[in-house]
């Protein structure tokens, strides 16, 4: 698949993703997927809450999306940011650095395993 | 007898014998270059004091008749803490075809690897996350053929977590909904 298509197909398909929490309840819709994780293992993964804060944020409710996963909104900001600064990373070399900087995967690391055991410990 | 020399925060020292290089207990990661090779190695992959691939690929270019550079330490001196720079420098004498996949930074997945974590409910979007890591440090010491097959490996976990959230979803919403009806 060459990348004009790939940039369509993931246009698409987010588009629909969009879509469909934004007309679909989680709580509600009994087929949508439980977290496997916590299926299993009654230990909720940094993600738990992810269609929830979805169709939270689709319908216009920041604040509940915030409270389904506080760390949906941020961690997608940051997903586009460093997807487009890859894209134009030949032009604008400066942005893709600092993004891709060691101290800045560090602090991810640390932040997703904070924020994977402290939502298990107090419940978030 | 070989001499080597060596960077050390920054500052080419040298030059010294393999035996002084071996008994002054260096970080494994300091840069080292001699006389015949085309390029700053680690220590840990200088094949004369350890073994390693790296100095099959040193003997390769020679016999490709590859213009050994100068001695680099003054030019490289400052270069070494600036990545970018590192980089330039890189590009510079890599004109080899052989030298080709190796010859830019390699993409660290870093955006995929967060966007793997958070959506697809496998956790083992963060080992591509610890690659990322390596492939960066591996990029910003010019070392673009180790970065690449970091970049690789990351790139593999990716997939492996992808493909896990895309078949398992699924499968646990079949589950789901049988288990309302039943």
């Amino acid at each position: 698949m060459n990348r004009k298509a790939f940039v369509i197909v993931g246009i698409v398909a987010a588009v629909a993703v969009a879509m469909l929490y934004a007309f679909v309840d989680p709580l509600d819709a009994r087929w949508l997927p439980k977290c496997m994780v916590y299926q299993l293992t009654g230990f909720k993964c940094p993600g738990c809450g992810t269609q929830r804060a979805l169709h939270a944020l689709f319908t216009g409710h920041p604040a509940d999306a915030f409270r389904a996963n506080a760390a949906l909104v941020p961690g997608l900001l940051l997903c586009v940011a460093l997807i487009v600064a890859e894209q134009f990373r030949d032009s604008v070399p400066g942005v893709y650095r600092a993004l891709n900087s060691r101290t800045m995967i560090m602090a991810l690391l640390v932040v997703i395993i904070a924020w994977t055991l402290f939502r298990n410990v107090f419940g978030w | 007898m070989n001499e080597y020399w060596i960077i050390i925060d920054g500052v080419p020292r040298g030059p010294y014998a393999a035996h002084e290089l071996r008994s002054m207990n260096l970080p494994e990661l300091t840069p080292v270059w001699r006389e015949g090779m085309t390029d700053w190695v680690y220590l840990r992959d200088l094949a004369d004091l350890n073994e390693s691939e790296v100095e099959e690929v040193v003997v390769e270019l020679e016999e490709e008749g590859t213009v050994v550079p100068p001695p680099l330490p003054d030019s490289e001196s400052q270069a070494y803490d600036e990545p970018r720079q590192f980089t330039d420098q890189k590009h510079e004498h890599a004109g080899k075809p052989e030298l080709q996949p190796c010859d830019e930074p390699a993409p660290s997945y870093l955006g995929w690897s967060i966007a793997s974590i958070v959506l697809c409910c496998v956790p083992l979007g963060i080992v591509s996350l610890i690659y990322s890591l390596k492939v960066n440090s591996y990029n910003n010491a010019g070392d673009f053929a180790r970065a690449r097959k970091c970049s690789r490996t990351a790139e593999l976990w990716l997939i492996t977590t992808i493909t896990l959230g895309l078949v398992l979803s699924p499968l646990v919403m079949l589950i789901q909904m049988a288990s309302a009806l039943g």
